[in-house]
């Protein structure tokens, strides 16, 4: 039971930030579309779309990766599947979550000192001054919640039984 | 310990590593940054090499010039919502259907349309199964037609202009992707046309393959053309605007993402399908912004290793003409394309071979469109030829083989077109010349 019931709650945090992301994302199209126009036949436009644009793309990308990681998203070579043994499938997934979590560690741990350095220093973007931080927490939290995902998914292969996966 | 050991060995075992993990089935992204980070680390130490990692997990998707990539893959999602796959099929049957083998040239009329605009082929490949293939069923057509046409047909998205893989090489390689993609152009035209060829030939090889259908009257005929207007805007204004100089490239992206947003409301008169369509954009999305963090740890443990140097000074040495090593390179992708999806095969290899071909003075556009076009060919290529899996899983009863017999002369004709690119490099430069 502990399978679906981990699932359900990795399902709902790893949508919300999602929509996070997406709602920045329309709100750039929409905004770049104005620019577009608004510049093209009123000679003005939107100062700042830049610094925008790059918040919404980094949360779009970074908030969106434990979902990747939850619905096994990530591209890899799947040349032999259908030949492998449940055991060995599940030893094989298992390994990949393992080095995410290596991976994973070593952005979070890094990525701490260097984002709290950007804090210290109150790094601001280039236009219209959006606090780096902001940027960064993105980052932060798309690593940590995606090490969430790993994690659990290593403990729900560990108690599972081959068949079941 | 390991001072010993010649700095480019290491290069070559952390190659061969990412290999190893890759055939192992780990994420392409999870492979590169484990084998960047275990390098790194035994060269330079774990502190220097992690605070470089989280520097970088952050630049490498931090450029502004990045942003064209979710934009496009948004265009796709809400083009795929807006259910213009089935208007295009409609349009090109109403043009081609009464012709012998009518019904599969549609397909590929039709999946070089919505491949243009979705830009992905495995989604180009799965919805014009749900399209065509119950048309072409109906019809008489022979299975391994119908597949071989739908399969070889969503791999022409890949060149026709927006291409994510060209995005991605393009920004990966720092090339102009305004000129990759007008580039795209020419040699998208000649592979869907290499593709109209191979259905004549395979329905001159068995004519029962293709029974003929009746014309239908001019005025339903114009009335189904005139309905794929939303997919040609939505094609004139992307591209127009960038040859135009109109818009940079992320503009006509957000503005490609607002028209295919605007088809998809006007389509379901809601906006319910938004979630949906933005957890599919923001996981394909985040799953290439992690291939680029991997790249970039993978690229700075390579570069550290000098091996990029080592092959150029050896390829030099084995005094190969520029068009010697782009064949050898050629063949090598298409090889690796039958085994490796070809965003894989892309992230992997450009590190090493990028920097040979600039050594070579081969132009980066001609040769990012030969790279694609090689490793386009393994999508439909056995073993792991994605968009054959596609369709025999949305197809359950027709046979894996017959797919593979039926796919047969589009691989033919891909390989003829490459062969055509390679020894005419002006068919893909020549529009590149007037991009501003």
């Amino acid at each position: 039971m502990q399978g679906p019931i981990v699932h359900k709650f990795l399902n709902l945090i790893t949508r919300i930030p999602i929509w996070v992301g997406g709602a920045l994302m329309i709100g750039v199209i929409l905004i770049t579309v104005v620019d577009v126009f608004a510049r093209k036949f009123f000679n003005t436009g939107y100062f700042g779309l830049v610094d925008v644009t790059q918040l919404a793309v980094i949360s779009f990308a970074y908030l969106a990766m434990p979902r990747a990681f939850q619905t096994g998203a990530h591209v890899a070579v799947e040349l032999y599947d259908h030949r492998l043994s449940p055991r060995a499938d599940l030893a094989l997934k298992t390994f990949a979550l393992i080095l995410s979590i290596g991976v994973l560690s070593l952005l979070l741990w890094y990525g701490w000192t260097q984002a709290s350095r950007v804090l210290r220093y109150g790094d601001v973007s280039q236009n219209v001054e959006i606090p780096m931080i902001w940027y960064w927490s993105t980052l932060m939290c798309g690593a940590a919640l995606s090490w969430l995902v790993c994690a659990a998914q290593i403990c729900v292969n560990l108690i599972a039984r081959p068949k079941h996966v | 310990m390991f001072e010993s050991i010649a700095i480019e060995v290491w290069g070559v075992v952390g190659f061969i590593s990412l290999l190893v993990l890759v055939f192992l089935r780990v994420p392409i992204a999870i492979a590169m940054a484990t084998v960047g980070l275990v390098g790194g680390t035994l060269l330079t130490g774990i502190k220097t090499t992690g605070l470089t990692f989280a520097a970088s997990a952050f630049e490498s998707v931090f450029p502004y010039s990045l942003s064209v990539i979710p934009l496009f893959i948004l265009m796709g999602v809400f083009v795929t919502h807006a259910n213009l796959s089935k208007k295009l099929y409609d349009g090109m049957f109403a043009m081609m259907g009464h012709w012998r083998g009518g019904l599969a040239q549609a397909t590929i009329g039709a999946c070089a349309m919505f491949g243009a605009i979705c830009g992905s082929s495995l989604a180009t490949a799965a919805t014009m199964t749900r399209v065509a293939m119950p048309q072409m069923r109906a019809r008489g057509y022979d299975d391994g037609l119908a597949t071989g046409a739908i399969a070889a047909g969503g791999t022409l998205g890949i060149l026709i202009p927006p291409s994510i893989i060209l995005l991605i090489y393009g920004i990966l390689t720092g090339t102009s992707i305004g000129k990759l993609f007008i580039a795209g152009l020419v040699p998208g035209l000649i592979g869907t046309a290499f593709y109209l060829g191979a259905v004549r030939y395979s329905v001159w090889r068995n004519p029962n393959a293709a029974p003929l259908a009746q014309k239908a009257p001019m005025a339903t005929r114009l009335r189904q053309l005139g309905a794929v207007w939303q997919v040609a805007l939505l094609f004139g204004l992307v591209l127009g605007g960038i040859y135009t100089g109109w818009f940079s490239t992320i503009e006509a992206a957000a503005v490609g993402a607002f028209g295919g947003l605007l088809a998809a409301v006007f389509r379901h008169r809601s906006v319910r399908f938004l979630p949906a369509a933005l957890e599919d954009a923001a996981k394909t999305t985040a799953m290439i912004f992690l291939i680029i963090v991997g790249t970039a740890a993978f690229n700075a443990f390579i570069e550290r290793t000098h091996l990029p140097n080592m092959i150029v000074g050896f390829v030099t040495d084995t005094g190969l003409s520029p068009m010697g090593v782009l064949m050898a390179l050629m063949l090598i992708y298409l090889a690796l394309g039958c085994v490796m999806d070809g965003l894989s095969v892309i992230f992997v290899t450009i590190p090493i071979v990028f920097p040979l071909v600039q050594s070579l003075g081969i132009d980066p556009v001609w040769f990012g469109i030969l790279l694609v076009c090689a490793t386009e060919i393994g999508l439909i290529t056995p073993p792991v030829g994605m968009n054959l899996f596609i369709i025999k899983g949305l197809t359950e009863d027709t046979n894996i083989k017959t797919i593979w017999k039926g796919v047969t002369p589009f691989i033919v004709a891909d390989i003829l077109r490459l062969a055509v690119l390679l020894a005419f490099p002006m068919l893909t430069l020549y529009l590149t010349l007037e991009v501003r």
